[in-house]
């Protein structure tokens, strides 16, 4: 078998894959950075895994005939409803933050198993697999224009609210007593933080969702001095990453999901290892001089 | 800043009780107190941050949710993630967000703001740099910048030395000493022998108030508010703020 670039570049599946990709990747750029320095990987975690709850949902509504009620609608409905339910402040006071974030886990994903075992075959065209693992070889028109909605909505809110947000996951007492309403701006963040998992989940699926959100931003953050670069870097990652990870994943026919991550997580450890070495050298430099 | 008859604490049991306090402006004034005695208590209420149980109190004559516009919190600076990047411009512009509101951008007058207040804490040079990468005397005085540039009435500052070696320590109140000419300094530790040296009037909390309106702790409003016998021991002339006592010539009480 070879392969032929320029066959995958001009056909469409594969155009709407590197799109889907990208801007995934636009999306991860600004809120990975902001999940990574305000330590919420985990709250990112349960939301997404809800979102299995929601997909399996909307194919279930599907199945009673609701035709119309495509699976990213159930996704949005699940991770956006997971993302208020973790921002209800007297729940946090109440109960441990992260059990919480624990119970809402799983109970997304138990729901996903049992929507899908009433599911008629023939309304459900991918395999639980392929939701928790990817499926950006089928990303449709459909899916193209509300990923570009979302990514819209992240981009307004993100700079609109990027001073106060910059606050909130520095110092959100200081950012309280100086009148940032972060109630509300932590509610924001949530949501914002919904809507990019659910862009993600064709993307790389619902398992490795974590992986676009935390690693391009963790590998930017050791280069960057300020947010602002900081989310610029960690969207130029992502958006090489993944095409290359899209790329290597044609060629090679392996997973593609998989090999994106694959693909982010040893840039990751390279750039650690080169840091590593970096100021072995420079500090070795300076206490020789 | 007026304080009376308050308590306050969580899920409605009082950490602290019975709390009258009165801060003139221009005063410099510790409070010190063990740990867990609820320093951190008192100034949540006094930023707002947490409602009174019972009591009142009030910050330049109005509420803290609107009187704390008048101070300048300078936080434990330990607390921050030193993997944050941001730069030191960037910290001390978050001190002009009172006076820009929702507005989603710093304007002129707020950046040469900043750079007025990174210079009056000695930092010029530095607004670029890598608040992460600063020494702990350096960020600590980045967070009084942080607190300055809204220029405030007063100063309020949490453990500001804690974890910064003696010469920093120094330099820092030194520091302080020059804006207490303008402002109020209200400066919270646990550690007496620090507060002591510096401050004019200086009161114990744990869970109550104790206070007498002198630079001077004595023995008993310390064995009140730590509940149990206190080593005074005072070093030398200049930095004594003990009460003159019996075995004064062994510059140290029991």
């Amino acid at each position: 078998m070879t392969f032929h670039l320029m066959d995958y570049l001009t056909a469409p599946f594969f155009q709407q894959m590197l799109v889907a990709g990208i801007l995934a990747s636009l999306a991860c750029g600004i809120i990975g950075s902001l999940v990574v320095v305000k330590r919420s990987v985990f709250i990112a975690g349960g939301i997404s895994h809800t979102t299995f709850g929601g997909i399996g949902f909307a194919y279930w509504l599907q199945t009673i005939g609701l035709d119309w009620f495509d699976p990213l609608f159930g996704a949005i409905l699940f991770a956006v409803g997971a993302a208020l339910i973790m921002s209800v402040r007297s729940l946090r006071d109440r109960f441990r933050e992260d059990s919480t974030i624990g119970m809402l886990w799983v109970l997304g994903m138990a729901a996903g198993i049992i929507f899908l075992h009433f599911v008629d075959p023939s309304v459900r065209p991918l395999s639980a697999e392929a939701i928790l693992f990817g499926d950006i070889l089928l990303v449709s028109t459909t899916d193209i224009m509300i990923i570009l909605g979302l990514v819209a909505i992240i981009y307004i809110f993100g700079l609109v609210f990027f001073k106060d947000l910059k606050m909130l996951t520095f110092d959100e007492e200081f950012a309280r007593i100086s009148g940032v309403n972060t109630s509300f701006l932590n509610t924001l963040l949530m949501v914002l933080i919904a809507l990019t998992v659910v862009i993600l989940i064709k993307v790389v699926g619902v398992v490795l969702i974590i992986a676009m959100l935390t690693i391009p931003a963790a590998t930017a953050n050791i280069y960057t001095r300020n947010l602002w670069s900081m989310m610029l870097l960690a969207s130029i990652i992502g958006v090489v990453l993944t095409t290359a990870g899209i790329l290597f994943s044609s060629m090679t026919d392996l997973p593609p999901g998989a090999v994106i991550v694959m693909t982010m997580g040893s840039i990751f450890l390279l750039s650690l290892l080169g840091k590593a070495i970096y100021s072995k050298v420079h500090s070795f430099r300076e206490s020789n001089s | 800043m007026k304080i009376s008859k308050l308590a306050a604490g969580y899920d409605e049991k009082a950490v602290i009780s019975d709390v009258d306090l009165e801060v003139e402006h221009g005063e410099y004034f510790g409070l010190i107190g063990p740990n867990g005695g609820g320093k951190s208590t008192l100034l949540k209420v006094i930023l707002g941050l947490i409602p009174p149980l019972q009591g009142t109190v009030m910050v330049y004559g109005e509420p803290p949710e609107k009187g704390r516009r008048h101070i300048g919190y300078v936080p434990q600076y330990s607390h921050f993630d030193k993997d944050y990047p941001i730069s030191v411009m960037d910290v001390v512009l978050m001190g002009r967000r009172r006076n820009r509101g929702a507005w989603p951008w710093y304007g002129k007058e707020d950046k040469k703001a900043a750079r007025e207040a990174i210079s009056a804490v000695g930092m010029d040079g530095f607004e670029k740099r890598s608040v992460g990468k600063l020494s702990g005397g350096q960020k600590q005085r980045v967070f009084i910048a942080r607190a300055l540039v809204g220029k405030p009435r007063m100063l309020l500052l949490d453990e500001p030395t804690a974890s910064v070696d003696a010469r920093i320590e120094e330099s820092i109140y030194k520091l302080l000493k020059e804006l207490n000419r303008e402002m109020t300094i209200v400066l919270v530790t646990h550690d007496i022998g620090v507060i002591s040296s510096h401050v004019e009037t200086v009161a114990c909390l744990n869970r109550h108030l104790f206070k007498n309106n002198e630079p001077v702790i004595t023995p008993e409003m310390l064995e009140e508010s730590y509940q149990c016998p206190v080593d005074l021991i005072a070093h030398g002339i200049p930095h004594r703020v003990l009460a003159p006592h019996e075995h004064g010539d062994e510059g140290g009480i029991r």
